[in-house]
């Protein structure tokens, strides 16, 4: 059992014949101490809201994007707006109606004169291009519509004409949408769902911080938020994240998280059996590891635990089960199936 | 906090955190090995513990021979078995890792890092390096020395309601089944005993098997047919699995067989003997003819051999011996008479041919009747073969019967057939005079035997006489056989009738009701033995004794009288029984002498008493033949009295249960009155 020193060696400084290791551009504790600095400054001006943004700031850094769902109000805009404040990068808005085109978005090639009288068409680059995008109210726009933003959520490349434009890095769109005015509205495909990292419940503030918020915004003194991270920095974060270890028993505990999540499988609760129609696809395996690679290394750890395989699972999974319609009709939760999940699947393996 | 940098990654020595990270999984590894074994241990204790109650069960509650040994070995065969399998256990490195990680809230750190070791060192080349790792090692290393003393105690066992609900289930099943009562033990001491009891009955058929074939004495047609019934009884005892009824069953069978055969049971000859002594007593006392040097040692082969040499002996008479030797064979023709009327006719025959001078005919007459007394002398051995073989195969039933069993039942197995002895060792029955005085049934049978003949002696064929003990027997009711009232006086005997001589007890400790001289009541200590006993005693004598042999042998008193006038007398005795309550007077051959000389000689079957401590005016009457002239005796102290041989109660209560019982299953009796009886002598047994 006792560890060799040839095992500590080569588990230290690696024996590849790819030479040393990579260089670390940052080290776990300036992810840390960055990403405390970008939590600090967005609470400067979001009130409360402290586990919202702290998953925000998880799918920021894993290089997804988050659907946030609230009621007006909730500070979702602000909140994003903030963000692009702190991480210093470039921030664009799409307010989604009904008429909203495509080319409203990903932009379009119009046709120039030059001043020589030569036509050529131009892109014109839409909102998309920006670091960060609030697609706000995303569900009021069509389908076809909504669809614009599939390929730059996924790919973070927007193609227009047969040409393929890279977006900035980091991209990272915020969509937003009311679950109470849904007439008029076209709920999101699970294309579209599947592809955001996260679904985040904006929650109604407490009591305090409904205090809080008043004295903030009525008083008149604007809150003075700094510039705390680059965008580079946030690639660098993005990149120290996915290095992070996890053992191979607790990436087995995620895909058994996962497939209990699906009705067929050995590993389906009751509750799944009953409610569900479909899982959650692999990407939601992947935002569970990654998102707990960021989780570990924010919580001053060095890989990832079981532990942080149930927090992700949670804003991972909830946008990507398809409930059936029982699920539907008895107005079950995908919330709450996903909690049966977790309590029903065992950290080990049986 | 740990920075980690290419310097510090070069600057800190890997051994700093491989070596607690290896202590931690070393520890954790004898933590798993004895958690893991006091799983086992609880895991397994409810069914050790339920093995062992079993088997307890089956050891106690059944009739399976199981040793108890076994038992003890459970525990430490247990507790082996446990720490082998605990050796056996392989833990692994990613076991302990995770237990680590369980335990001590490490959150999966150890694993990590282990998966990263095993990685590395597997995938060498193609394994990318890291960053975090060695930051993660350090970490894990950390934390490991900081929360190891955390892990939980060795000897906590980890027991669950599940498991301590069945490990208390079956301590309590083990605690009942070795504290509940069981009667299991006793059967099979039975069981064992009976076993032993069995095998103690097939020696002795073997033994008695062994005595028969050498017996020469035994017809050759009655020996081979007891040897064949006797092998067949042995093999059913030698049958495996035999039990209490079988073997029961098995004896009883067999002594009904022999019972067949039995054509005359041996008391049956005591006239014969009593005749036979008769003769061989007269012709040694007038002839030169030694009996001790005779070949037979039995009377009857005796008076054969006497009757012979009498024979050859006849011309040489002188006219004294001639006489003596003709009374002596009347006397025998008459005692014989009765039993075998030829033989009795020979004798008289002899007697009158000796004393008409007329040889010839004697010799004639004396040489047939030397072949009877031959004849009846096989014809006995062959019933006393036969009464001993029945009386061993009848106790072998009975220890059988009641071994193993309480003593409480014992009484219930007491009864005994008709005729067999149960006293310890074979007794040869009905000898003159060897029936055990029985008290009891004195004041009615005393009474008919002055009337009649009444065979009243003990033995195989003793009569069904309701037993009675003597110490309850001093009825001071009178009785008037035959002759005369009740006297009311008390020392004198009553009025006889006209022809007859009987002298009654002379009373002395003769209590009311004494009646006619012949009959009366001892005293309440006495067991029947007062003096002047006569006709009262009948339940208690052997043989019987015609008239001009009045107060022949000891014991015997019931005298039949042909005249049918007066009654005989026996012997006045005065049994002095204070401080023997459990005695009885009771006749002992070998014990006894002749004193009687009074009229004509003692005869050889009086037995006069070797101690008379209270035959005091004891009386002792004879009457002739005719009835006319009775000799009488007087039985003066020490004289006249039969010897009060004491036996222990014990020794004699087997055979009164046995005539009961006898009595209880040949004749008509009330249910009521039979488990009257049988509770009677139920008490006495214990």
């Amino acid at each position: 059992m006792a560890l060799t020193e040839k095992d500590v060696t080569s588990a230290t400084r690696g024996t590849s014949s790819a030479g040393a290791a990579p260089p670390l551009d940052l080290s776990p504790e300036a992810f840390r101490e960055q990403a405390l600095r970008i939590e600090q400054e967005i609470g400067k001006v979001i009130v409360g809201q402290r586990n919202l943004v702290h998953q925000v700031l998880v799918a920021l850094i894993a290089g997804g994007n988050v659907l946030l769902e609230g009621v007006p109000g909730l500070g979702k805009t602000v909140l994003v707006r903030t963000l692009a404040q702190v991480i210093d990068c470039q921030f664009s808005r799409i307010q989604f109606t009904p008429d909203l085109m495509p080319a409203d978005i990903v932009g379009t090639n119009i046709l120039n004169e030059d001043e020589h009288g030569r036509r050529n068409f131009e892109f014109q680059a839409g909102p998309v291009f920006a670091n960060l995008l609030l697609a706000d109210e995303i569900n009021r726009a069509t389908p076809k519509t909504q669809s614009a933003l599939l390929e730059a959520m996924q790919e973070g490349t927007v193609s227009v004409a047969r040409t393929v434009y890279q977006l900035p890095k980091p991209f990272f769109v915020l969509a937003t949408q009311n679950p109470l005015e849904m007439e008029g509205t076209y709920p999101l495909p699970e294309a579209q769902l599947d592809r955001f990292f996260f679904k985040l419940n904006v929650t109604f503030p407490t009591a305090a911080e409904l205090i809080a918020i008043s004295d903030r915004t009525t008083s008149g003194v604007e809150p003075d938020v700094g510039q705390v991270v680059t965008a580079p920095d946030v690639l660098a974060m993005q990149r120290l994240a996915r290095q992070t270890p996890i053992a191979s028993h607790v990436t087995a505990y995620a895909v058994r998280v996962l497939r209990a999540t699906h009705p067929d499988t050995p590993e389906a609760g009751t509750m799944t059996r009953r409610y569900v129609r479909y899982g959650g696809s692999p990407r939601a395996l992947q935002a569970m590891i990654l998102a707990g690679k960021i989780m570990a290394l924010l919580d001053g750890r060095y890989n990832v635990a079981f532990r942080d395989i149930r927090t992700a699972a949670l804003p991972a999974l909830r946008h990507r089960l398809i409930l059936n319609f029982d699920g539907e009709a008895e107005g079950i939760s995908p919330d709450a199936v996903i909690a049966a999940v977790m309590e029903e699947t065992p950290e080990e393996a049986q | 906090m740990l920075i980690l940098s290419k310097k510090s990654l070069t600057s800190l020595r890997a051994e700093s955190w491989s070596i607690s990270i290896d202590a931690g999984l070393r520890a954790a590894g004898k933590r798993i090995r004895w958690r893991r074994t006091l799983e086992a241990v609880a895991f397994t204790m409810p069914l050790i513990v339920l093995l062992a109650a079993f088997y307890v069960v089956v050891a106690r509650f059944t009739l399976a021979d199981l040793p108890r040994w076994p038992l003890l070995l459970v525990l430490p065969m247990w507790l082996v078995g446990i720490v082998l399998w605990s050796a056996r256990q392989h833990i692994t490195r990613a076991e302990a890792a995770r237990y680590l990680d369980r335990n001590l809230d490490l959150d999966e750190r150890m694993s990590t890092c282990l998966e990263i070791i095993n990685s590395a060192r597997l995938a060498r080349s193609r394994s990318p390096h890291n960053p975090l790792s060695y930051a993660l090692f350090v970490d894990a290393a950390e934390a490991l020395d900081t929360r190891l003393d955390l892990l939980p105690g060795s000897f906590r066992l980890p027991l669950r309601m599940t498991n301590a609900l069945a490990i208390a289930g079956a301590l309590l099943l083990l605690t009942g089944a070795l504290m509940a009562p069981t009667t299991v033990d006793l059967i099979r001491a039975e069981k064992i005993a009976l076993g032993k009891s069995v095998q103690d009955q097939l020696l002795e058929v073997r033994a008695l098997r062994a005595d028969i074939d050498k017996n020469q004495q035994i017809s050759g047609n009655l020996k081979q047919a007891m040897l064949g019934e006797l092998d067949g009884l042995e093999n059913k005892l030698n049958e495996p699995g035999l039990d209490r009824a079988g073997g029961i069953a098995a004896l009883a069978d067999s002594e009904e067989r022999l019972r067949s055969l039995l054509q005359r049971p041996s008391d049956d000859f005591d006239a014969l003997v009593a005749g036979a002594q008769i003769v061989w007593n007269g012709v040694g006392s007038n002839l030169k003819w030694d009996p001790l040097e005779a070949a037979s040692q039995t009377d009857l082969g005796r008076a054969a051999e006497a009757t012979q040499f009498l024979a050859a002996e006849v011309s040489q008479l002188s006219a004294t011996q001639e006489r003596r030797l003709s009374a002596a064979l009347e006397r025998g023709s008459s005692q014989v008479s009765a039993r075998d009327a030829r033989l009795g006719t020979e004798l008289g025959g002899g007697a009158t041919a000796i004393r008409t001078r007329d040889r010839n005919k004697a010799v004639q007459a004396l040489t047939q009747a030397a072949q009877g007394f031959a004849s009846a002398d096989r014809a006995r051995e062959d019933s006393l073969s036969l009464e001993t073989a029945l009386s061993k195969l009848n106790k072998g039933r009975e220890q059988i019967a009641q071994v193993g069993k309480p003593s409480s039942r014992k009484s219930q197995v007491g009864f005994r057939r008709r005729g067999v002895d149960t006293s310890s060792g074979p007794q040869t029955p009905a000898t003159p005079g060897d029936g055990q005085s029985s008290a009891g049934g004195d004041q009615q049978d005393g009474n008919q035997s002055h009337s009649q003949s009444q065979k009243s002696g003990m033995g195989p064929t003793m009569g069904g006489n309701v037993p009675a003990y003597g110490s309850t027997q001093a009825d001071p009711q009178p009785n008037s056989p035959s002759n005369g009232p009740p006297s009311a006086n008390s020392g004198q005997g009553g009025t006889n009738a006209p022809g007859s001589s009987v002298a009654g007890g002379d009373g002395k400790n003769a209590q009311p009701g004494v009646q006619d001289g012949a009959n009366q009541a001892g005293s309440p200590k006495t067991s029947g033995g007062s003096s002047g006993d006569s006709g009262g005693q009948a339940g208690t004598l052997q043989g019987q004794i015609n008239g001009p042999v009045g107060g022949t042998s000891g014991a015997i008193s019931q005298v039949k009288n042909p005249a049918g006038a007066g009654g005989s007398t026996g012997q006045g005795v005065q049994a002095d029984t204070q401080g023997a309550s459990d005695t009885e007077q009771v006749y002992v051959p070998g014990k006894s002498q002749t004193t009687n000389e009074a009229g004509g000689g003692s005869p050889p079957g009086q037995v006069l008493p070797q101690d008379t401590q209270g035959g005091d005016g004891g009386q002792a009457s004879r009457s002739d033949p005719n009835g006319t002239s009775g000799e009488q005796v007087s039985g003066g102290r020490g004289s006249g009295g039969l010897a009060p041989v004491h036996t222990p109660y014990k020794q004699v209560i087997g055979k009164y249960a046995a005539q009961a019982t006898d009595a209880l299953e040949r004749a008509y009796i009330p249910p009521d009155a039979k488990d009257y009886v049988r509770d009677y002598f139920s008490g006495l047994g214990k």
